[in-house]
């Protein structure tokens, strides 16, 4: 059962924040400061079930892990949560047609990731709030 | 029993051991809302007395607690009952209404409007088969203020995230302007009827309902304390052959004798209909 998930943000307090919350939820966490530093980790680790990733379409290592995610077969395909400052239309559309699998306003709240990773079916939650069941997809 | 303050934000972020800098605390802050939008909650409901300290006079605390307490509503927080109703319910009643081509479906104790929302999206998303169907929704709650909300259909961010797909919220929501939130288009759908009900008096003013979709309830009440629908005021609303879909089923009163239980996954959900249509349909 896997519950690791990586995080992708230049913010180290965004990046506490969410090891955080995820520890909480019970997950796993790996750090990646960048897109770049994120494809280097997706390489040593591919058994990541999902990725939150900070939403910056002009980083061209964000774009090549979006595409790079796709590439992967359906089963071993984390889902990717792209995640940003602000919850505008026009970035969300932008974030799911480069590939992402949804969006998140930063920086979220344990109760709204809880839910985003419900909603995703990476995980079911017990009544504590942790995670008991992990997807096929994982 | 309920989470705490902390268990349900990220505020842990925020005690003694951790000395965030300037810049990250500042970040915090104005992503937790910075003053864009109305306070609803003193910081003295959360005993908290944090302010930031390059802005004192900001309601830190307050615009935390806002940030992350809520009456508890997501979309699509009911996704049995929403599977029922379309593979259950609508499968049957579209066979039995198909001449007229109208259905009207009760969405009893709607909160603050997430689980009327969700009905109507699921509809437009999932039932490409009812798209020249006239499909009524009428939603009520006792709860006057909830009620006004659920009819305003705005919504803050961090409500349009708690289990909103992102991709209905473009589909389904206009992005209000300065970050106002969120507002349910309802341009695309039909339009739903919002009741305010005392919880006492007769549900006659909701008229029949092929579908009574009655919804868990969620905040304000005291913990232990579950209000109880009588099943005999809202069996008055359904119509003949109509299918009543009880979310949180002990949150129902005494069960009438006709009806028929079609579906029931212990303490969560629960299918009804008519016990004589029931039999008829059995035999």
């Amino acid at each position: 059962m896997n519950r690791k998930i990586l995080l992708v943000d230049e913010w180290r307090a965004v990046r506490l924040l969410g090891r955080r919350v995820l520890a909480s939820l019970g997950f796993q966490t790996r750090e990646a400061r960048s897109g770049l530093e994120a494809l280097e980790v997706f390489v040593l680790e591919p058994d990541i079930a999902a990725v939150l990733l900070d939403w910056k379409p002009e980083d061209e290592h964000c774009l090549e892990l979006l595409k790079r995610v796709q590439a992967l077969p359906r089963r071993a395909r984390p889902l990717v949560i792209a995640c940003a400052e602000s919850l505008e239309k026009a970035q969300i559309v932008a974030a799911l047609q480069a590939g992402a699998d949804e969006f998140l306003q930063k920086p979220y709240g344990r109760e709204t990731l809880r839910e985003k990773l419900k909603q995703l079916g990476i995980a079911e939650f017990d009544h504590s709030g942790r995670a008991e069941i992990a997807s096929s997809t994982c | 029993m309920s989470l705490s303050i902390r268990d349900r934000s990220s505020l842990f972020l925020l005690g003694r051991r951790q000395s965030a800098s300037d810049s990250e605390g500042d970040y915090i802050l104005r992503a937790c809302g910075g003053g864009r939008h109305a306070v609803e909650t003193s910081p003295g409901l959360l005993g908290l007395n944090v302010r930031s300290r390059r802005s004192p006079s900001f309601p830190f605390a307050a615009a935390l607690s806002r940030a992350v307490l809520s009456d508890g509503s997501a979309f699509f927080d009911e996704l049995q009952g929403l599977a029922s109703l379309i593979t259950i319910a609508l499968a049957a009643l579209t066979a039995q209404r198909h001449l007229g081509r109208k259905l009207r479906i009760w969405s009893v104790d709607c909160g603050t409007g997430q689980p009327t929302y969700s009905l109507a999206i699921a509809l437009a998303e999932l039932c490409s088969g009812l798209d020249d169907w006239r499909i009524e929704i009428v939603a009520s709650d006792t709860n006057a203020a909830a009620l006004e909300r659920a009819e305003r259909g705005i919504y803050t961010s961090s409500e349009v995230q708690r289990g909103l797909p992102s991709e209905f919220l473009v589909r389904h929501f206009e992005e209000l302007p300065a970050q106002r939130g969120w507002r349910f288009n309802s341009r695309l759908h039909e339009p739903i009827t919002w009741l305010h009900l005392n919880g006492v008096s007769s549900c006659a003013a909701v008229g029949l309902a092929d579908v009574v979709f009655c919804h868990r309830k969620r905040g304000g009440a005291s913990p232990g304390v579950t209000r109880r629908w009588p099943l005999g005021r809202l069996m008055a609303q359904l119509a003949t052959n109509g299918f009543l879909i009880l979310q949180s089923p002990d949150s129902a009163g005494e069960r009438a004798p006709e009806l028929e239980c079609v579906l029931s996954d212990g303490r969560d959900l629960a299918v009804y209909r008519h016990a004589r249509e029931a039999s008829r349909l059995i035999a």
